[in-house]
């Protein structure tokens, strides 16, 4: 047998791969930097704030951002900055749920309908047609008002209206891959069905999903602000991103900071999101790779 | 005592749009143990369809095939996964022919993982015996397939190939995207394992002068049908058919003082979809007579040389 | 010293890189050769060697980044192409250098018709009213075995190869000077490929073109080459007349080549590969870079850059222990 001269070469696993990428654009880098500053922020910030969540203080009412309210207080003297990194933790958590739980189904529907193909594949596919004829929001707004208001009820309500676009993706990238070599291989060595899907195809479609599942994150966030911002979703006095902006709706003129703050933790989030997955993508492109 | 492998009669049609397309027709041989048959055609000719329709990759459509004496045309269930342990397949892009989320370690266990209920070690063990066998080096054992070249990938696929002792392997163009010094590399093995373990091949592939090299007997196959069948050496040196001897004439030799002569066909290649009756090389056959367009079916013309031509014996 | 009026292109000392994630690929080491007028020049080697990146480079056509020409100079015409403005670059490629590519599933637009396609180029570098042009793509479609009716057709009507020769009638419309043809028939199967290399022998003949076909074939480089040069991790290694290489080869990388060949004639029971494979190179072997897989390996080959040494006349080795065939 040939002698065979290796290189010294460091391993590349799935998660090593991801990291590497995330690292790779000066836009990733951004975000993830600013995305790290955000969690850290409405997770740690709380702890410091001399504040209470929900402390109404009626002397305070509607002040204009000062040493001792660095964002001001809102309608019932409730220290804004605060409520925004309580609200924080609301909406993060609620965009990281609604994007981890509808990635995760999108992806099983779609690898069973592109790789079982047939009859199945048609089934779901119609289905998934009819159920995107709906605008999400919509779709949203009608969970939300038959399931009720609450963190889980919306959770659930914005999960359902993602998934017919993933699973079109998925299945799209399925059938590409269906047709590669390793995947005949793996039945030529007696792999059952479940395994060459969850083994062998599945871990080769999900890299797209990851990207739009983050990017989803951002689209969450809003629609989650949209929500309580016509009342459903996350009730008072549960501080909301979307609530903080419905409330200063009507104060725009006298105190816009009540708007404004909350506003632009939502715009600083999404971006963030939106910097992280568009760097994500750009890795992905195979002419950029090296 | 049968031949190990027997096909009779084997054919493949796929259903499109346009009608039926015969991939294979009724294409017959055997394969005796430890040998090696040679399929060789041009695309389109249906080599790589009759090699996955052997090991029922694809469902037949008509036909049968026969292992061991045994008819395994349409098993299926317990019955088919026992006979996939005995026949496997070598692809023949090592890029796309392996999984490239699974280390190759991973890949080369999946077989025996799926077969019987091994231990952690006892697969470690296998794994890496087939990889000592195939010459794949000790550090590379935890590599990504994207960290080898096309050589060393497609050895992974040989062993993963290897991996449940099979009897029969189809050999899918293995070497047709390597690099011409490892292509030699990988021939070699490939017939040191032949020898070491008794396996027996089908060889696909487009290059005569590769398939010489490594068959005991070699088919050429033209739009789904056996053109000539004969022994390796026979094909070069008697070749009966005129497309074999116009395949042939085509290929550029390194004698440089000989140029070559190719022999021209007419037109291009016709379509496989609904062909009509009888030589489908008659459009393009610089012997087609009107005679040419009755059924056609191989015969026997010299000892185990087989040959599909109406005008064969005034031809040669 | 060949007459300056026989000399069609002369590269000098080309050296590229391609740079990626902090690693620095040398795919092109030093390589210079002189085309004559008519001649045909045969680039031989193996996947990665180089010779794919010695042709974009020649039309200046390397994506940049990731590569990088960091010297080097490629004489056309008393100019050096690596230095002339881009404007007048247009005006060389298609006109006085074209360029015919492998793949040629991908190298037509799907959504331009053929005689579309054709005309673009003649229209570019002259001054053709359409009719003009149209009655040229004709001929130049007779002319490569194609009917003139099938003008008007689009590439998904043609089979691979077909679509070459449609190829090579684009690539020979403005007459060039010099043809590069990469792996012009490595897609195609032998019976087809016959028919090309035919064909792009014939045209070579009329058009009086010189051409540098890049291949790993070496049956392809016998019928169509006059010369050869035998590269090996982006430096030429041998050079010489066609007979000089096939004949009389010098070097122990040729002569693994042609041994690891499977032959019709021959009845070895085993073949004799090259050991090992290529260099990664990112990190090529000093001294000669082949050492590492040579058999006739001995200590100077591993301590400076080996130069080419003439052989005879016109024949050029890059080895410093190379056995003299008697």
């Amino acid at each position: 047998m040939p002698i065979l001269e290796p290189e010294d070469q460091p391993n590349s696993s799935f998660f090593g791969d991801f990291l590497g990428r995330l690292g790779r654009t000066a836009a990733a880098k951004i975000g993830v930097v600013l995305l790290v500053f955000i969690v850290l922020a409405c997770f740690v910030g709380p702890l410091l704030s001399p504040y209470e969540k929900n402390g109404i203080d009626l002397t305070n009412m509607y002040a204009k951002p000062s040493a001792d309210h660095l964002f001001g207080c809102d309608a019932m003297g409730r220290d804004i900055l605060t409520r925004l990194l309580y609200g924080g933790q609301y909406s993060l958590t609620l965009g990281l749920t609604t994007a981890a739980v509808s990635s995760l189904i999108s992806v099983l529907i779609g690898c069973i309908a592109g790789y079982f193909g047939g009859v199945t594949e048609t089934l779901i596919m119609r289905f998934m047609d009819v159920w995107s004829a709906l605008p999400g929001m919509l779709l949203a707004i009608m969970i939300s008002a038959v399931l009720g208001a609450g963190f889980f009820a919306t959770v659930i309500a914005l999960t359902i209206g993602a998934i017919a676009g993933g699973v079109r993706m998925t299945r799209g990238q399925v059938l590409a891959e269906r047709t590669k070599e390793y995947i005949e291989a793996a039945e030529s060595i007696n792999c059952s069905k479940l395994s060459i899907m969850f083994k062998h195809l599945l871990p080769n479609v999900v890299q797209p999903m990851i990207i739009i599942a983050t990017m989803y994150i951002g689209a969450t966030i809003m629609m989650a602000a949209g929500l309580s911002y016509i009342g459903l979703g996350i009730q008072p006095p549960t501080p909301e991103w979307g609530a903080m902006l419905a409330d200063g709706r009507a104060y725009i003129r006298l105190y816009p900071h009540m708007i404004l703050f909350p506003g632009i933790a939502i715009a600083l989030a999404v971006l963030a999101v939106n910097l992280i997955g568009d760097g994500l993508r750009d890795t992905l492109d195979p002419k950029l790779r090296d | 005592m049968p031949p190990l492998m027997e096909v009779r009669d084997l054919s493949k049609y796929f259903k499109v749009p346009a009608g039926v397309l015969h991939a294979v027709d009724r294409v017959s041989f055997t394969i005796e143990k430890g040998k090696t048959l040679g399929v060789v055609g041009e695309s389109g000719c249906g080599k790589s369809t009759l090699g996955r329709t052997m090991i029922r990759l694809q469902e037949v459509t008509d036909g049968l095939i026969l292992l061991n004496g045994e008819d395994i045309t349409h098993v299926s269930g317990r019955k088919l996964r026992e006979v996939r342990e005995k026949v496997q397949i070598v692809f023949q892009d090592p890029y796309s022919s392996l999984n490239p989320r699974l280390l190759i370690e991973e890949t080369i266990q999946e077989p025996l993982r799926n077969s019987c209920d091994y231990s952690r070690s006892q697969l470690k063990e296998r794994a890496s015996a087939l990889m000592d066998l195939v010459g794949i080096d000790m550090r590379l054992r935890q590599s990504y397939p994207h960290e080898l070249d096309g050589g060393r990938r497609q050895r992974v696929g040989i062993a993963r190939a290897l991996a449940l002792n099979p009897e029969f392997i189809v050999c899918d163009e293995p070497v047709s995207s390597l690099d011409v010094s490892i292509q030699a590399q990988v021939l070699n093995l490939l017939m040191d394992l032949q020898d070491q373990m008794g396996v027996a091949y089908l060889f696909v592939t487009h290059d005569l002068s590769v398939v010489r090299h490594i068959s005991n007997a070699i088919c050429v196959m033209y739009l789904g049908e056996t053109v000539e069948m004969c022994p390796s050496k026979e094909l070069f040196s008697t070749s009966m058919h005129p497309y074999t001897k116009a395949l042939l004439s085509a290929i550029p030799s390194i004698d440089i003082d000989e140029p070559m002569r190719p022999i021209p066909l007419k037109g291009e290649l016709t379509s496989p979809i609904n062909p009509k009756p009888g030589c489908r090389f008659f459009p393009r056959c610089p012997y087609a007579k009107g005679g040419c367009r009755q059924p056609l079916r191989l015969e026997e013309v010299s000892e185990k040389h087989f040959v599909a031509c109406h005008r064969v014996r005034e031809i040669n | 010293m060949p007459n300056q009026n026989d000399v069609s292109l002369t590269v000098r000392n080309l050296n590229v890189v391609y740079t990626s994630r902090k690693k620095i690929i040398h795919a092109v080491n030093g390589v210079s050769f002189i085309m004559k007028k008519g001649q045909t020049l045969g680039l031989v080697g193996e996947t990665g060697a180089g010779k794919t990146t010695i042709a974009k480079s020649i039309l200046r056509i390397l994506p940049d980044p990731p590569a990088k020409v960091l010297g080097g100079e490629i004489m056309l015409e008393g100019k050096d192409l690596m230095k002339v403005p881009e404007k007048e670059m247009l005006k060389i490629r298609g006109e006085k250098i074209a360029m015919i590519f492998q793949d040629p599933m991908t190298a037509l637009n799907p959504l331009m018709t053929i005689g579309d396609q054709i005309m673009e180029g003649l229209r570019l570098h002259n001054d053709y009213s359409e009719a003009e042009a149209a009655q040229t793509a004709k001929e130049l479609l007779e002319m490569v075995g194609i009917h003139a009716e099938r003008f008007k057709e689009y590439p998904f009507e043609f089979s691979g190869g077909m679509k070459q020769r449609v190829v090579i009638a684009m690539a020979l419309a403005c007459e060039p000077e010099l043809l590069l043809a990469d792996e012009p028939t490595t897609a195609l199967d032998v019976t087809i490929q016959a028919q090309v290399l035919d064909l792009i022998n014939k045209l070579r003949a009329k058009y009086h073109t010189s051409m540098i076909l890049i291949t790993h074939n070496l049956g392809v480089v016998a019928q169509t080459c006059d010369h050869v040069a035998v590269i090996y991790a982006g430096k030429i290694i041998e050079y010489g007349s066609k007979r000089d290489v096939f004949l009389n080869y010098a070097h122990p990388y040729t002569l693994g080549l042609f041994a690891s060949l499977p032959s019709f004639s021959k009845d070895a029971p085993r073949l004799k590969p090259i050991q090992g494979s290529m260099p990664d190179p990112t990190r090529l072997p000093p001294g000669c870079t082949f050492h590492p897989r040579c058999p006739h390996v001995i200590e100077d080959c591993t301590k400076s850059e080996i130069p080419l040494i003439e052989v005879s006349p016109g024949h050029f080795c890059r080895c410093c222990n190379m056995r003299q065939e008697g």
